[in-house]
């Protein structure tokens, strides 16, 4: 039996990953969450100008329970650290981590007794982004960058 | 006592003529007296700084302090203290040494001390006897050792890379 000329308008055939992936990476609400000057950057990037609710990025959650992504934006120092890590393990899977900036991927220049040195070894990143801070169309890129990856995972593996 | 560098040497005059005992030493820049005083005598000044009328130092903008590694007496307390009402600043530094390093405190003379006192604790381990609530404030209760100390290791000591807090293996 095979499908009639009824369904020509109005539908079409994907895979599940591809119509899950899509969901998830359209509608990326992340946490509101600065840790410094990054943050002033991530307000101009979700701001009229920058304007991130184009990729479905835009709104900004004030709960981690709401949120899939996380921005770190800024530099984490040791007594900080426990909270993001908190906050992460608060945020629902399917969750994601960007780690803003040279504080948040390395810890910059701030080799000192206070500053972690880079978010990775408290959660795990799956985008970097560089600058200092980096510029709302750096961020945008790395969004653009995790929805690019989003759309390559497997949901439903065989 | 206008914003000059004789309104500046008015303002030292009058403390060496009051505290002669307790001065010791003072210079000029940029019209703002920097005076040099015993560490005995920081509390007394203090309060004759902010009661004597024509002072009225009545805001303390800073406590802070320097490490001068090396020298006999190690560590510098700095008290800047501002005049609201005669719009003058005046800067007092005293010496402490490393084995009594100890001052008073000056948060009965102007609360908002409070803080500045306890940051300066934090960050150099310098004592202010009498300070109400003498905790850390910006490290944790369990940090040990004083972060800007000259011989405090730039890059931490172990402290900073101990996640006693990530889930560990088999939780």
């Amino acid at each position: 039996m095979g499908l009639g000329r009824e369904f020509d308008s109005g539908v079409m055939t994907t895979t599940v990953d591809a119509a899950v992936n899509w969901a998830r990476k359209s509608a990326l609400w992340p946490m509101t969450f600065g840790l410094a000057c990054c943050a002033i950057e991530m307000i101009a990037t979700v701001a009229a100008r920058y304007d991130v609710d184009r990729f479905g990025a835009g709104v900004f959650r004030g709960s981690p329970r709401q949120s899939d992504l996380m921005i770190v934006a800024g530099t984490l120092t040791r007594k900080m650290a426990p909270v993001v890590r908190r906050i992460y393990d608060q945020m629902p899977e399917p969750r994601y981590v960007i780690a803003m900036g040279s504080c948040a991927t390395s810890g910059n220049v701030y080799n000192t007794y206070s500053v972690v040195q880079g978010v990775d070894q408290i959660v795990p990143v799956d985008v970097y982004i560089a600058g200092c801070p980096p510029r709302p169309e750096a961020l945008i890129d790395g969004i653009l960058m995790l929805q690019k990856k989003i759309m390559e995972q497997k949901v439903f593996a065989r | 006592m206008p914003a000059t560098h004789e309104g500046a040497m008015e303002i030292v005059d009058k403390l060496r003529e009051s505290f002669p005992d307790h001065y010791m030493g003072h210079k000029v820049f940029r019209d703002e007296p920097y005076i040099g005083i015993r560490k005995d005598g920081l509390r007394e000044i203090c309060r004759w700084l902010k009661e004597t009328p024509g002072l009225e130092f009545d805001y303390p903008v800073e406590v802070t302090a320097v490490d001068y590694m090396g020298d006999a007496e190690r560590f510098e307390v700095i008290h800047v203290l501002w005049s609201m009402r005669h719009r003058r600043r005046v800067i007092l530094k005293t010496r402490v040494s490393e084995a009594d390093c100890a001052v008073g405190t000056v948060t009965d003379i102007w609360r908002g001390a409070n803080f500045m006192e306890r940051e300066t604790y934090d960050m150099y381990g310098i004592t202010f006897t009498g300070h109400p609530d003498l905790r850390r404030i910006m490290m944790t209760d369990d940090f040990e050792g004083w972060p800007l100390r000259k011989d405090f290791p730039v890059e931490g000591r172990g402290w900073r890379e101990n996640y006693d807090f990530l889930p560990q293996v088999g939780d």
